[in-house]
């Protein structure tokens, strides 16, 4: 892939999270319908368990993933998932899925 | 006007001045203890950090405490998205770029994972405003502290807002009762310093990972997904409109391509969770208007809240 693409791409996100960003300084919104609210934090985690699953049941789909990827994938998001819920930090989940990958790979690499 | 008169009058205007004093010390009394209440009990970004009895005298060095508190999680993020960014091709200008233009390290998370999967760029650039809608609030928010400030320092001030620069600056704002050029300058400095270095050093050391940690990291993208999803999850509704996406763009990608089906995953998620919303009795609202809620809290996701305890 070019650089010019993904440097248009990244343009275009720019715009308009800029948009997002920039609209209430220059035009007073006041206090956000709780409803404008409510669906935009709903999008937030409906897209992002969206991209996830999609992420984690696409391997299983092709039959030349290696188990031990598809171990180090589901694994290493079921411990993310489940760290993350008890301790509410992105951080420790992320070195967990890390090492469980880790682990995965040295078990059952060939 | 005799001698007289001129001595009471100076015994007078003495009086006033000593009046005077004893007000605006009462006013400076009452303020710091509006503040230190404000800081110890209301204001999500200080609990767990030093109290203010260790710190009392500077809100610059707690909000500098804070800063770095917050720098840590920012770097670890930055390491992991460059890595990510290297594995999905991305050269080092057109990291960087995304990174000025976009500032925005969720999103360009999602936007990496999207290109790996073949997702159009119209839905990219439509899912990076969804997810980015939520600065709006956090404007909306500090927009209130900008008030008579230049247009040009509100444009240059609007680029940097980001979950963390929120959660930072409102708690700062509120301990100072004031807004604080200097210390949103400090906050922005740190968030890009952070975010472009972090991001060079895993884009950079991306190469030089050994093919068995190389293996092993294929699991931590979908991983970091799921855990910013769960973050994002605060109560049952978002829990639903969660469940339902991973459902239904499963069960769409076996006919119709992980394209299209992280689109109608996210879609019906989301409407499926706001019609059970609707559907239950009214409860109060989500973001600024509830009553004894900081707007910071209201609005701010919980890991900014436990980013720093």
């Amino acid at each position: 892939m070019s650089e010019a693409p993904i440097v248009v791409l990244a343009a275009l996100m720019g715009v308009v999270t800029y948009l997002t960003r920039v609209v209430p300084f220059l035009v007073p919104l006041g206090r956000l319908p709780g409803s404008l609210l409510r669906s935009v934090r709903l999008m937030g985690p409906a897209t992002l368990a969206s991209v996830a699953a999609v992420s984690v049941a696409l391997p299983a789909l092709e039959p030349a993933t290696h188990p031990a990827a598809l171990a180090s994938i589901w694994l290493g998001t079921a411990v993310c998932v489940v760290m993350v819920t008890l301790r509410r930090g992105l951080a420790l989940g992320i070195m967990g899925a890390l090492a469980t990958g880790v682990l995965a790979t040295a078990a059952l690499a060939p | 006007m005799s001698p007289l008169d001129m001595g009471w009058l100076a015994r007078e205007r003495m009086e006033d001045l000593r009046r005077e004093a004893a007000r605006s010390r009462l006013a400076y009394d009452g303020r710091r203890a509006r503040i230190t209440a404000a800081t110890s009990q209301s204001l999500p970004v200080s609990q767990g950090l030093r109290t203010p009895a260790s710190m009392p005298h500077s809100p610059r060095r707690r909000l500098l405490a804070e800063v770095l508190a917050v720098a840590v999680s920012v770097i670890g993020f930055g390491l992991f998205y460059g890595m990510n960014a290297r594995a999905a091709g991305f050269s080092l200008l057109e990291l960087e770029a995304m990174n000025l233009l976009v500032f925005a390290g969720g999103s360009q998370l999602l936007a990496v994972g999207m290109i790996g999967v073949g997702v159009p760029w119209a839905w990219i650039v439509a899912f990076t405003a969804v997810l980015n809608s939520r600065h709006l609030a956090y404007g909306a928010t500090l927009a209130q502290w900008f008030g008579g400030r230049p247009l040009r320092q509100k444009l240059l001030a609007a680029h940097v807002i980001v979950d963390e620069s929120f959660a930072l600056a409102t708690a700062h704002f509120h301990r100072l009762g004031r807004f604080d050029p200097g210390g949103y300058a400090i906050i922005a400095a740190m968030l890009i310093s952070t975010w472009l270095g972090s991001t060079w050093l895993g884009w950079a050391s991306a190469t030089s990972v050994p093919p068995a940690l190389h293996a092993s990291l294929q699991g931590v993208a979908p991983a970091a997904m799921a855990g910013m999803a769960v973050l994002l999850i605060t109560d049952g509704i978002a829990l639903v409109a969660a469940l339902v996406a991973a459902t239904v763009s499963i069960a769409t990608i076996v006919f119709a391509g992980p394209a299209v089906g992280i689109v109608v995953g996210a879609v019906s998620g989301s409407l499926v969770a706001s019609a059970a919303v609707r559907a239950r009795p009214a409860s109060s609202p989500v973001g600024v208007d509830r009553p004894g809620v900081q707007p910071s809290e209201a609005v701010a996701p919980s890991f900014i809240r436990d980013a720093t305890r």
